[in-house]
């Protein structure tokens, strides 16, 4: 058997726990091709104009794997329906509709993994029920849920440890990229701004690998409550969580999202706005294909943090 | 031995040159229309700084580029400095007010603010993708207005009963301003009325949540109508500077940057013959990925000098047919 992954939105917040639980369970996993213009246009061709950049992008992947079907035998293609999580946290709505969506656009087999806590359907029961559909047994089932679980908690710590051990070793201008890993991960989207800041000699961290957001106890610390107490959107906690933990580390933080995310323009606008004595640098991105403006400021912003570092260092000499 | 530094500002409408000598004082400028097209507008614009120049061959020690089209002239000049123009803007006001805090900036096709302190700038907002409330928006209803740009000023100071002028959207402000032309309202009303709305959709769009602080300096194309200083005034109910030189502070930034990055003081081999040289660009896609950049190849006396526009390196390894 052969499941196809758009290499798109929830691929890049679990990059591991979806396939490595297919391939326990015997199944081949095929990735789309990396985003390009084509997997843009086609997806813009398949979406409302109201869906968001990303969402536009998912699209484009599906549509790569619905055409690659037929010649490479996939039998699925599997989109989640993720919603509900404990805690009752939630997630953006795009994710849910995701499933629906792509059954009424595309005329091909999908297969869904339904997370929603608030109707009783938890993690552990999703991933059985999952199993069923795909003819496994029980036992196998759990074997492979147990065991893709920790390996991409394995995957989040070797993350996390990699990135404290290049932050404190670096002697870079550090900046911190407060974005979902499905924009920077991207290679249309995130690609460019990282490489573009590469060329500049700066580090780039990101704001989702945290100390926070990987503890299993939701109990402890939860730092993303000092910027605001009543988030409920998952993705978003686990960003604020990162600014908050990162701050005194980075030289500046970038918020960079994509047009129109409804999250997103509520919480980065409240992050500026209560994350104070840092530069700060807001980047939306849309299907514009000129990347002028974006690098304009992006080499002001940088600009900026060199002569206040530059600042800082001539009023340490005179102490 | 005086050495002599040369900044320019190639921005979407205008095409701003400034010699500077060593003590960073202007020794010539020219400005003039971009018109679509930066490569003859560079060529010209050196040219007629070449006839201005009080003497002759000076040496030259460095040349900077900034503005929309700093990359495609930087290349073509031989540029030692390229730099985006809101740093530029902020160094070339500093050399003139040292005690600045804000920029207000409009220009042909966009508008920024700038906020700096004790000389450094800790803040900037530009505007997005929207023009409203920039020079290109005051030209095109000058004409709707039968009204020549540079009389725009003077006539909007004679009003004594400026229109209401919706200033949320330029598409809004001008059915505003056909409507309120066709009840009767006077030009010059109509005229005050729309520098209000431009500095109205300025601050709406730009200044949110931040603290404007004296000194206040206006700059950019739009800072040479009277009529927008004194909006200015009184909505931000204070005193705004505007330079003689206000719409060289970019070109005079860069060639300020342009002698602070030749470190060792080497003369720049730049030549002012500029005009007799034959610069070519080329479109080209590149065939890397399913991407199909467009990258721009520039050729000087036919040889290919540099190429550029590629979301990556790609482009690099990707050879163009000759022209």
């Amino acid at each position: 058997m052969k499941i196809g992954i758009p290499k798109a939105l929830y691929y890049y917040e679990y990059p591991i726990l979806f396939k490595s639980f297919f391939e326990a369970l015997g199944i081949e996993v095929v990735l789309s091709d990396d985003t390009n213009k084509k997997t843009l246009e086609e997806g813009i061709s398949k979406s409302i104009d109201e869906e968001c950049l990303a969402s536009k992008i998912f699209l484009g992947h599906v549509n790569n794997l619905v055409s690659r079907m037929q010649s490479e035998s996939i039998d699925y293609i599997f989109v989640p329906r993720l919603c509900t999580f404990k805690d009752k946290k939630t997630i953006c709505v795009k994710f849910y509709a995701l499933y629906d969506i792509c059954n009424n656009i595309f005329n091909a087999n999908f297969i869904t993994l339904n997370i929603d806590y608030e109707k009783g359907e938890n993690e552990l029961k999703s991933f059985m029920c999952l199993g069923k559909k795909l003819g496994k047994g029980v036992r196998e089932t759990f074997i492979a849920y147990t065991s893709a679980k920790k390996r991409q908690k394995e995957y989040e710590i070797f993350r996390l440890t990699k990135q404290m051990k290049e932050m404190r070793t670096t002697n870079n201008m550090k900046i911190l990229l407060v974005s979902h890993p499905y924009i920077y991960n991207d290679r249309y989207l995130g690609d460019t701004i990282k490489g573009y800041l590469k060329k500049l000699g700066i580090d780039v961290f990101f704001a989702d690998i945290n100390c926070s957001s990987i503890q299993r106890s939701e109990s402890k610390k939860m730092r993303y409550k000092n910027i605001s107490k009543s988030i409920y959107w998952k993705q978003s906690i686990h960003l604020l969580n990162g600014v908050e933990e990162y701050l005194r580390c980075v030289d500046g933080i970038i918020y960079l999202s994509v047009f129109p995310c409804g999250t997103d323009s509520l919480v980065n606008e409240l992050a500026i706005r209560k994350v104070k004595d840092i530069p700060s640098l807001n980047i939306i991105l849309d299907e514009e294909d000129g990347m002028a403006g974006i690098y304009t400021r992006l080499e002001s912003f940088i600009d900026i943090l060199e002569s206040k570092i530059e600042r800082s260092e001539i009023e340490y000499a005179k102490r | 031995m005086d050495k002599y530094y040369i900044g320019i500002d190639i921005g979407s409408i205008s095409t701003k040159a400034v010699m500077i000598n060593q003590d960073r004082k202007i020794i010539a400028s020219e400005y003039l229309w971009t018109e679509g097209n930066p490569i003859e507008a560079t060529k010209k614009v050196i040219t007629k700084l070449k006839e201005k120049m009080p003497i002759k061959n000076p040496k030259i020690y460095g040349v900077g580029t900034t503005g929309s089209a700093r990359n495609l002239v930087g290349s073509v000049v031989g540029a030692n400095i390229i730099k985006n123009e809101i740093t530029a803007h902020a160094i070339g006001t500093l050399s003139i007010y040292p005690d600045v805090r804000t920029i207000l900036e409009i220009g042909g096709q966009d508008s920024k603010i700038i906020i700096l302190n004790q000389g450094i700038v800790v803040d900037y907002a530009m505007n997005t993708l929207c023009a409203a409330g920039t020079g290109a928006f005051l030209s095109s209803q000058s004409k709707r207005l039968g009204i020549d740009i540079s009389d725009m000023g003077d006539i909007a100071l004679s009003s004594k009963n400026p229109s209401k002028i919706a200033a949320r959207c330029t598409v809004f402000a001008e059915s505003d301003l056909v409507h309120k032309a066709q009840i009767g309202h006077k030009k010059e009303d109509l005229v005050a009325g729309l520098c209000n709305s431009v500095v109205k959709n300025y601050l709406n769009n730009l200044s949110r949540g931040k603290k404007i602080k004296d000194r206040v300096v206006f700059q950019g194309g739009v800072s040479k109508n009277k009529g927008v200083i004194k909006a200015f005034e009184n909505e931000l109910d204070t005193q705004i500077f505007v330079d003689e030189n206000s719409h060289l502070m970019g070109a005079l930034g860069i060639a300020i940057l342009s002698q602070k990055a030749n470190k060792e003081e080497k003369e720049l081999a730049f030549d002012f013959n500029i005009q007799d040289i034959d610069f070519k660009t080329l479109g080209v896609e590149c065939k890397g990925c399913s991407n199909n950049c467009e990258i721009v190849y520039i050729y000087k006396n036919g040889n290919v000098i540099d190429k550029m526009g590629g979301r990556c390196e790609k482009f690099n390894l990707v050879e163009a047919k000759s022209s």
